[in-house]
């Protein structure tokens, strides 16, 4: 067990070197809107301002996948988006990440209900590397989910059980979030 | 924001940083449950309150178990409208995961524990 938990920490060390030796210094994002309200979308644009400037930080937004390293989807996927969505990941040239922005992308949001337009998220078509929740999560957010991603910051939140006592006591076991 | 323009003003630089210290932003984000304070009885209409379920409950005569979603949670605020006293909306947007079900906190209550 101790042994393998060495393999998977070796494993873990090498793939986030990898990944800072590919995506390290510059990063560029396509971005694809599967039926967004366009508020996430207003909050991406907002990185690109001089205020919060990712552009310092090596990262770019692209118009082709042909020359994109990561796909950034906002919205729940809806039914006319599909093909698009799934022809611009396949488009992309290896390796790539995708990253979902917004809890619309992560889980259909407030249109994960049965709906003609069948959005529920990103998870069933493509390969989710990084979830950025919130709704919309403000520009702070999206760049540590980016940077998350490009394994140049830790994940903070960690979800987990917490045993109660019935009478307002509290016991944490384990987990929780730390914020 | 004040002291961002006098500084931009100064050196010409608007270009913020990533906070350093504890970061906060000024739109309010996600519940955040104090477990403390939560009793067993508002469970329920937690879960009855929330509009895109991201509480949701599970009521038994064993346990009752109250699960928070990051990844559906459109910040609405209802849950902390007066339901209970243990939800109070946050500023926390450090939220990002690799795995979707980093952002369930699950809250439970047992019957075994009643009267202890």
């Amino acid at each position: 067990m101790d042994s393998e938990q060495r393999v998977a920490d070796a494993m873990g060390r090498r793939l986030s070197e990898r990944i800072r030796n590919l995506f390290g210094r510059s990063l560029h994002i396509r971005h694809v809107d599967a039926g967004s309200c366009n508020g996430c979308e207003l909050e991406l644009h907002t990185l690109m301002n001089p205020y919060y400037d990712i552009h310092r930080l090596g990262i770019f937004i692209t118009t082709s996948p042909r020359h994109a390293d990561m796909l950034l989807v906002t919205g729940p996927v809806t039914r006319n988006m599909q093909p698009a969505l799934l022809t611009t990941y396949q488009a992309m040239p290896s390796p790539k990440l995708v990253v979902a922005a917004g809890v619309c992308a992560c889980t259909g949001g407030l249109y994960n209900v049965h709906t003609y337009a069948a959005a529920t998220g990103l998870e069933p078509f493509l390969p989710v590397d990084v979830v950025i929740p919130g709704c919309p999560p403000s520009p702070l957010a999206l760049i540590q989910g980016i940077m998350l991603a490009l394994d140049r910051v830790d994940q903070k939140v960690k979800g987990g059980t917490i045993e109660l006592r019935a009478s307002n006591g509290s016991r944490p076991i384990r987990g929780g979030h730390d914020g | 924001m004040r002291a961002w323009m006098l500084r931009g003003l100064r050196t010409g630089i608007v270009a913020t940083k990533y906070p350093r210290t504890r970061p906060d932003t000024a739109s309010r984000t996600v519940p955040r449950i104090d477990p403390t304070l939560l009793q067993r009885a508002d469970c329920v209409r937690l879960a009855e309150v929330c509009p895109t379920a991201a509480l949701s409950c599970l009521a038994e005569p064993a346990e009752t178990k109250l699960v928070l979603d990051y990844g559906k949670c459109i910040c609405c605020g209802l849950c902390a409208e007066g339901v209970s006293a243990a939800v109070t909306m946050s500023h926390d947007f450090e939220l990002a995961a690799h795995d979707r079900r980093d952002l369930r906190t699950e809250y439970v209550f047992r019957e075994a524990d009643r009267g202890q």
